[in-house]
């Protein structure tokens, strides 16, 4: 080998690396062709169905009107925003729809994580089988028979909980009726609803867990519970974490329907949130505004992706799985 | 030690740990048992609401076990003809649309799983940015007419094909269950991307594609909005929204005066939503069984070894 | 959903009742071809014996001919699919208006479950506009303001003069009409559905158990004061015998038909609408709301609810389900008193639960006041049928829609194909109403078919009550009428104080409108709750200025002017 002097030896060498990592990415653009090939499909799709469209976000802006189409529609900036802001009841719609959806992640996420490991833990295959099933049946039960088996259960008179209450002595509590319960119902019959269909994701991680790490830790004398503690859970921790930013990205999506359906004149100081106000002022509306509806709607996404990004810094930090 | 030998000698442990992992055995299979029985009690009083009279129900009678059986429910349910078309629409959207939803989603999901794959983050993003903002529904009906969609069964498959959600849970499982040393193993022996993702990827990821295949067909089986907004042919209607319809017309309880329509419905309104759960959701728990068995453990057995 | 849409069936004293509302007072019917108005313009046919488009469309024959077309025409009409109705297509009163007319209908179905939506939808989008829209329940007002600015529906005033001649008649009769269907730029855009129901007119009826009041020797209550002895007595003297205090004395349930008890109640104080609470005094507006008899009457309420306990607070939580049950229970009746367009909501009429009761007239306030409810607008469902600019043949639709307004397709859009799904009386049988019955019905109302369109579209429905009168008195249409007519008609309130809420406004009064009444229903409905219930106390000063001052920034004030600045502008 020749012998150079020292900073000469430097450069080339800085410059072997610089280049050496220029080769690299063209190197890797180029072995990775095919990826890019087929990524390009959805990616086509992603932007005429969901880029494409997006133009349309100009409506909030704008007062539609449907004969001058979007772009003709009148530009009106924030007013559609300042509205919102200033109504009547802005304040109490937020605070219901972010008091509603944290409780509901907070208290509800746990759930199905549990359930799957306790399901992956279970050595019996046939009764493992049964609960998965039974668990997640109540996912299919629509909303509109949900809501009315809710009301039916908590009926001051006729319902089962409130049967079980006047026998054990107590005095009869019309639940639907009072603001104070209705975060709770709301969430712990998503819970109940939701838990088993969603445990199925954590359940596929789980199932994709090596089992050479658990053979090798039988060898080092491990019992149940530490496998558990050990491997499993820190096997599925990505997808617990990459789950948990996607619900924050949701955060401001509370269930439109459900409390919808959920409402009555006496619990709407708690029932009222964004999506049922914008739906009433909006698209059901006798004098429909869509562009009303679309600044809300923003609105909504802007903050849903502040919450998004922050969570994914933090998971990003924390668990080096990030979702970009 | 050879490996027998290893083993021999941890046998000669077990005992002690046979202890602990039998309480713990105890403990688990106990809160799932208590998971089973808390969601178990409305299930029941669904199917045997379901299975009563009409009167009976009306009533509230029924507790636990169905109240004078009958299958009026169900009569009434499979007396609208459309019922028929529903489920042979919605069966058909669900197979070739899930079959769609899963060839785009490891498509996309695939490659974004690939560390090393230059511009990756930003592909990324570009995703996961669509996921939260869409320009509402007026452009996006445009674009469905301009397309020519509407009113076409194509409709309900192509401007849903992708789920960006289950894109994201999808690579995350790709990064954290495809190591890259099996893809350079594979290189090395010459294997193609494509070739890999078909031959080796997807053997291996049996347990996410089962999850796709229920979260899509469900999807899929549940749809109503899409088919709200741009079908108008009676038949193409899925299932849900004959459904919809037949819940909305027995809910003459609703303020709209009507009593001799509301007579001519008497009691069935209630019988009606729980059989209309029956026929909705069956088919699709049926399905169920043949996809769980892809979520058993050790699904990776001997991969990594080769 | 809790869509509030309140459309009731109603049926206006006819003649009387149309007299009196309307400014002009009224002539006796000419039943020739139109009115002065149509014989002044009818237009001249061509050699052909046909009338040419205005729009460059097909020729038509001239108004009241049968045929509508001399070449096949195709007609695109958008309806919400109805389930009754198994096949539009291969639908006898399809057939029929084919035959009949020359007119082939082409149908777009959309589900009936938020069929506005996707109308809206379609209208901002304006892709696929149908030659017309057939809605049941029609679009609102506030849409149909939008798009005739906009000139997306047709102006009808022309076609009227030249080419109607059954739907002219009826405007003939029934002065109301026209009133009804002029926008606020003095031109018509849609032909309403009219379907007159006295019972669906007055429908706010209260049902007392009878049985219980026999049990214990008390008469109908026929004051707010003596209703409040009555439910005491129910509540504490066991009047069902069983020895058990298991008597609910008084309940309503949230989404039932009326089954809200203060539009019963209130009316004992101050004329009450729950869905438009307006009305008028001496032309001038004034909301339910803010008024001190209104305040007495929620006091009143509050007493019963919150202080004696006799109206269960349930009612503003429970559907009509659980209503139902107790109503219904078993083994023995624990419902004294509930409100609702009719027992049947909650029993059958054939069985033994609904015989124990009998309609409870409106009672006499304190005051003096003893309303029934009444709107006699109600029957007028103004947006049944719109042809839009994308229709090619606007004459030919128009005078298809005019032959649904004779007695023939009215009938047979309703109740089917004579002789087959009804037939005509030949004996000179009573109808129920007291006039000679027009029809005896085979094919039941509610039954899945293919033999109408569900009345949908223009139609005058004017023979609703006039079907043959059976010998049950418990048969519904029988048992509602001899309700209304023995129990609630006395009490109408007077016709000036009644409004119509269905005007139409100018597209920006109607966004604002829009907008103060989302918050202003909300608010108000949950403060009548909250007041009756005791979570508020109507008794309590502070209290409830701090809910007129809360009315006052929710700007019902500006609401109110709009609305009377429009009223008077339609004089």
């Amino acid at each position: 080998m020749r012998v150079s002097t020292g900073n000469e030896a430097r450069a080339v060498s800085q410059k072997a690396l610089r280049s050496k990592a220029m080769r690299s990415l063209q190197h890797r653009v180029k072995i990775n062709w095919e990826l890019y090939v087929i990524l390009a499909i959805p990616l086509i799709w992603l932007l005429i169905f969901h880029y494409y469209p997006m133009y349309g976000v100009q409506i909030a802006f704008r007062r539609f009107s449907p004969l001058k189409g979007i772009t003709g529609s009148p530009w009106v900036g924030l007013t559609n925003f300042i509205k919102f802001f200033k109504s009547y009841n802005f304040e109490r719609v937020l605070r219901n729809t972010l008091s509603i959806s944290l409780y509901d992640l907070v208290v509800g996420f746990p759930f199905p994580v549990i359930l799957a490991i306790l399901l992956n833990n279970c050595l019996k295959p046939r009764f493992k089988k049964f609960v998965q099933i039974i668990t997640y049946m109540p996912y299919f039960i629509s909303t509109v028979v949900m809501v009315g088996i809710i009301i039916q259960f908590l009926s001051p008179k006729v319902g089962v909980i409130n049967y079980l209450i006047t026998a054990l002595g107590g005095t009869e509590i019309d639940f639907m009726g009072r603001p104070e319960y209705f975060r709770n119902i709301y969430v712990w019959t998503n819970i109940w609803q939701g838990t088993g269909w969603t445990a199925i994701i954590y359940l596929s991680a789980l199932s994709s867990v090596d089992p050479g790490l658990h053979e090798a830790a039988l060898v080092d004398g491990a019992n149940r519970f530490q496998r558990m503690w050990y491997i499993d859970l820190p096997s599925i921790l990505p997808t617990i974490a990459i789950m948990l930013t996607l619900r924050m990205g949701n955060i401001m999506n509370v269930g439109f329907e459900k409390v919808l359906l959920m409402q009555n004149d006496l619990n709407t100081g708690a029932s009222e949130i964004i999506s049922t106000y914008v739906y009433k002022a909006g698209p059901a509306a006798a004098a429909p505004d869509f562009s009303y509806a679309a600044a809300i709607g923003l609105f909504n996404s802007i903050i849903n992706l502040v919450l998004i990004m922050i969570v994914n810094k933090i998971n990003a930090k924390i668990n080096e799985t990030s979702l970009w | 030690m050879s490996d027998i030998q290893t083993v021999k000698k941890n046998r000669a442990r077990k005992p002690k740990a046979l202890l602990e992992d039998k309480l713990f055995g105890f403990v688990n299979d106990g809160l799932l048992v208590l998971a089973a029985l808390i969601v178990f009690y409305p299930l029941v009083y669904i199917l045997s609401s379901a299975f009563s009279s009409p009167t009976a129900v009306s009533k509230g009678l029924v507790v636990f076990f169905p109240v004078d059986f009958s299958l009026k429910g169900f009569e009434e349910v499979f007396s609208h003809k459309a019922i028929v078309t529903g489920f042979a629409n919605t069966i058909f959207y669900t197979v070739v649309g899930t079959l769609v939803n899963i060839i785009l989603t490891v498509a996309a999901a695939y490659p974004l799983s690939r560390k090393n794959l230059p511009g990756r983050r930003i592909l990324l993003f570009i995703f996961t940015f669509a996921m939260l903002f869409n320009g509402g529904l007026i452009p996006s009906y445009l674009l469905t007419a301009k397309l020519g969609l509407i009113n076409h069964r194509a409709v309900m498959i192509i401007p849903v094909a992708l789920n960006i959600f289950n894109v994201i849970i999808c690579r995350t499982f790709f990064e954290t269950t495809i190591p890259e040393e099996l893809i350079e193993a594979a290189q090395l022996d010459g294997l193609s991307h494509t070739r890999f993702i078909v031959q080796i990827a997807m053997p291996l990821s049996k347990a996410i594609i089962a999850v796709l295949v229920l979260y899509y067909g469900l999807g899929h089986w549940n749809s109503y909005f899409q088919a709200f907004l741009y079908i108008t042919d009676k038949s193409k209607f899925p299932l849900q929204i004959v459904l919809r319809d037949i819940l909305i017309l027995n809910q003459v309880n609703e303020i709209i005066a009507d009593p001799l329509l509301y007579q001519a419905k008497q009691g069935m309104a209630q019988l009606l939503k729980y059989s209309l759960i029956v026929v909705a959701s069956v088919p699709f728990m049926l399905a169920y069984p043949f996809v769980a068995k892809y979520f058993v453990k050790g699904v990776m057995i001997g991969a990594i070894k080769g | 959903m809790k869509r509030v849409l309140t459309i009731l069936l109603c049926v206006v004293m006819v003649l009387a009742m149309l007299s009196a509302c309307s400014p002009a007072g009224k002539e006796p019917a000419e039943k020739t071809a139109g009115g002065e108005k149509t014989q002044a313009v009818a237009p001249t046919p061509d050699e052909d014996g046909l009338i040419p488009s205005a729009y460059g469309g097909v020729s038509v024959t001239p108004a009241g001919e049968l045929p509508i077309v001399k070449e096949p025409v195709t007609l695109s009409i958008l309806i919400a699919q109805h389930d009754n109705v198994e096949d539009y297509v291969n639908n006898k009163m399809t057939l029929y208006m084919k035959e009949q007319t020359g007119v082939s209908v082409e149908w777009i179905t959309v589900p009936s479950q938020d069929a506005t939506q996707r109308v809206n939808l379609m209208l901002s989008t304006q892709v696929d506009i149908p030659d017309v829209f057939m809605i049941p329940l029609g679009m609102t007002n506030e849409v149909v303001s939008d798009m005739a600015d906009q000139g997306l529906f047709l102006q009808l005033d022309d076609m009227i003069a030249k080419h109607a001649h059954w739907y002219a008649e009826r405007r003939a009769d029934d002065p109301l009409i026209e009133q009804l269907m002029k926008l606020p730029d003095g031109h018509e855009y849609s032909l309403p559905k009219v379907v007159k129901s006295d019972p669906n007119s007055m429908s706010r009826r209260a049902w007392i158990n009878q049985k219980w009041l026999d049990n214990l020797n008390l008469k109908m209550p026929t004051t707010t004061e003596e209703l409040v002895t009555v439910l005491k007595a129910f509540k504490n003297d066991d009047p069902n015998g069983n020895g058990k205090k298991d008597e609910i004395a008084f309940m309503g349930a949230t989404n039932g038909w009326n089954t809200l008890p203060e539009e019963f109640i209130l009316n004992s104080f101050i004329k009450y609408t729950r869905s438009t609470p307006y009305y008028l005094d001496n032309g001038k507006f004034e909301a339910c709301f803010d008024k001190d008899a209104y305040r007495e009457g929620l006091k009143y309420m509050n007493r019963l609810c919150a202080v004696e306990g006799l109206l269960d607070p349930a009612t503003y939580t429970q559907d009509n389900s659980q209503l139902q049950q107790l109503f219904d229970n078993e083994e023995i009746a624990l419902v004294g008193l509930a409100p609702g367009g009719g027992t049947f909501l909650w029993s059958s009429m054939e069985g033994e639960r609904v015989r124990e009761y009998n309609p409870l007239p409106p009672l006499k306030g304190p005051a003096g006041v003893q309303y029934t409810y009444l709107d006699p607008f109600d029957s007028y469902y103004i947006n049944e049928y719109i042809i839009t600019s994308a229709c090619k043949n606007p004459e030919v639709a128009f005078r298809f829609a005019d032959f649904m307004y004779s007695r023939d397709v009215s009938m047979r859009n309703r109740l089917g194909e004579p002789g087959v799904d009804y037939t005509i009386p030949s004996g000179g049988e009573m109808g129920i109403d007291g006039d000679p019955a027009s029809y005896i019905p085979v094919l039941a109302w509610g039954t899945i078919n293919s033999a109408h369109w569900n009345e949908i579209g223009p139609t005058y429905n004017d023979f609703d009550n006039n079907g043959v009168k059976g010998d049950d008195p418990y048969e519904l249409q029988q048992y509602l009428w001899n309700a209304t007519v023995n129990c609630y008609a006395p009490y109408k309130p007077p016709v000036e104080m009644c409004h119509n809420n269905k005007m139409y406004y100018m597209p920006d009064d109607a966004r604002r409108l829009s907008e103060i009444d989302t918050d202003l229903k909300s608010y108000t409905r949950n403060a009548l709750a909250e007041f009756v219930t005791g979570v508020k106390d109507p008794n309590d000063d502070a209290q409830w200025n701090a809910y007129l001052n809360e009315l006052k920034t929710l700007g019902y004030e500006e609401s109110l002017s709009i609305v009377q600045a429009r009223y008077d502008s339609m004089k």
